[in-house]
């Protein structure tokens, strides 16, 4: 069989994810950007009754898509198997990936879950009950990065080398993934401040780092799509006579 | 069964040198620092009297200090790589345990200056200027670890395993690599150290 059977498909289902997430996560979850935690729990409590129908939304479609970065991991994994191979035997890069994609899989399903009960009946909840959830989410969601930069990094270092004339993805899509994920370290500030733009709503830690994660993804994703479409077409031609 | 298995080969020839493609981690993380700077410099346009009294608690000589560990271990790591290039890769190593040993005192200095800081209250709870010195210095310490067990990974030398002339050409490539990512750790702390602790110093 095709050992790239599946593979593009599978990549594809991250892009799926990213413009899910980009809907449901950011645009009904209200996410966009997230509520400021200089709030108070009043007022806090007053913009999730408001918005718990479009949360509620969000999540319900959320977690069960969030599945999809697995699978995408899985495709990214195929594509450093194939570049393992010609290596050698080491499949130590490949491992690490595609363990980091199975964790953040979990990154996004668990906060999902808990910002899905903020919204679930917040009209009976007090105030500070909100918003301890609301925050326990945030701090999940974004000191657990540690998972998504191991997978990326595992990811880049194992592109780097690829020791072909034309490397299956381009060696600053590497760079680029690396930067973006060891660039979460900025989020080590999040959980000290409550205003300002290291705060899980501000100019740094929300906009800046998100916006380049989202691009990041989909400059790999596409970057993976292409590949695997080349290693098929290969596989093809060495195959055609038999 | 033996075709359906078999693998194309992969292709003929070594990869073209891949450093220039470092260039837009660097080009990156340098624009995220230049943002982190221009924020940083909004932030003190509101709160003039704040900044420069917070910023008059660092100390000037410990951060000019450092900024001198550092420029002299990125000294020791361009000749590390000149050698590289000359073909004499002990000497590069020698030079890099050099540039290693060198730039281990930045990590002790900046351990020390934390350590008094934390044992004197003052914390990122204290106000928003340390909010972004231990932003700015931590970021920048995570970049230095990094360097340093890249330097650390690259004195050990090419791989001893495999063609000899291929692991060579390798190693060059990550040297320089390596040489441009701490060139840019040193550049990135005259900055960080300017804005911190010289903007508002007497």
């Amino acid at each position: 069989m095709n050992p790239y059977r599946y593979a593009k498909a599978l990549a594809w289902s991250g892009m799926v994810l990213l413009a899910g997430t980009i809907v449901f996560w950011g645009i009904l979850g209200q996410n966009i950007p997230p509520y400021s935690p200089a709030l108070g729990p009043e007022e806090f409590a007053a913009q999730i009754r408001e918005h718990a129908g479009q949360i509620r939304l969000g999540m319900i479609v959320q977690m069960p898509i969030s599945v999809l970065y697995f699978t995408w991991g899985v495709s990214l994994w195929v594509l450093m198997r194939a570049i393992e191979k010609e290596n050698g035997a080491n499949a130590v890069l490949s491992i690490l990936q595609l363990g980091g994609a199975l964790f953040t899989t979990i990154v996004f399903v668990i906060p999902c879950s808990v910002w899905l009960a903020v919204a679930y009946r917040p009209e009976v909840m007090d105030p500070k009950t909100l918003m301890m959830m609301y925050d326990f989410g945030w701090m999940f969601f974004d000191m657990a990065y540690s998972l998504t930069t191991l997978q990326l990094v595992a990811f880049g270092i194992c592109v780097l080398q690829d020791r072909r004339e034309r490397p299956l993805v381009p060696g600053w899509v590497a760079w680029l993934a690396m930067f973006v994920v060891v660039s979460f370290a900025l989020f080590t500030m999040m959980p000290l401040v409550y205003d300002g733009p290291f705060s899980r709503s501000g100019l740094l830690n929300y906009f800046v780092e998100f916006a380049m994660f989202f691009v990041m993804w989909l400059v790999v994703g596409l970057s993976v799509i292409r590949a695997l479409g080349r290693l098929e077409r290969e596989y093809y031609e060495a195959h055609a006579s038999s | 069964m033996q075709a359906a298995e078999t693998h194309p080969p992969a292709a003929a020839g070594t990869r073209r040198a891949r450093t220039p493609a470092i260039w837009i981690f660097i080009a990156l993380d340098c624009s995220s620092f230049g943002l982190f700077f221009v924020v940083f410099m909004a932030e003190r346009m509101g709160q003039v009297a704040l900044f420069d009294h917070s910023s008059q608690q660092l100390s000037a000589v410990l951060g000019f200090l450092n900024a001198c560990i550092l420029i002299t271990s990125s000294w020791l790591v361009a000749w590390a790589n000149l050698a590289g290039r000359r073909g004499d890769i002990r000497r590069a190593q020698r030079l890099l345990v050099a540039a290693i040993a060198v730039g281990a005192c930045f990590g002790a200095v900046k351990s020390y200056e934390y350590y008094e800081k934390l044992s004197h209250g003052v914390t990122v709870a204290t106000n928003e200027f340390f909010i972004f010195y231990y932003a700015l210095t931590g970021i920048h310490f995570i970049h230095y670890v990094v360097g340093m067990v890249l330097l650390g990974v690259l004195a050990t030398g090419p791989q001893r395993y495999g063609p000899v002339e291929e692991s060579r050409a390798y190693y060059l490539r990550w040297l320089e690599g390596g040489s441009l990512y701490w060139h840019m750790v040193d550049l990135l702390w005259v900055f960080i150290s300017s804005l911190l602790y010289l903007l508002g110093a007497r």
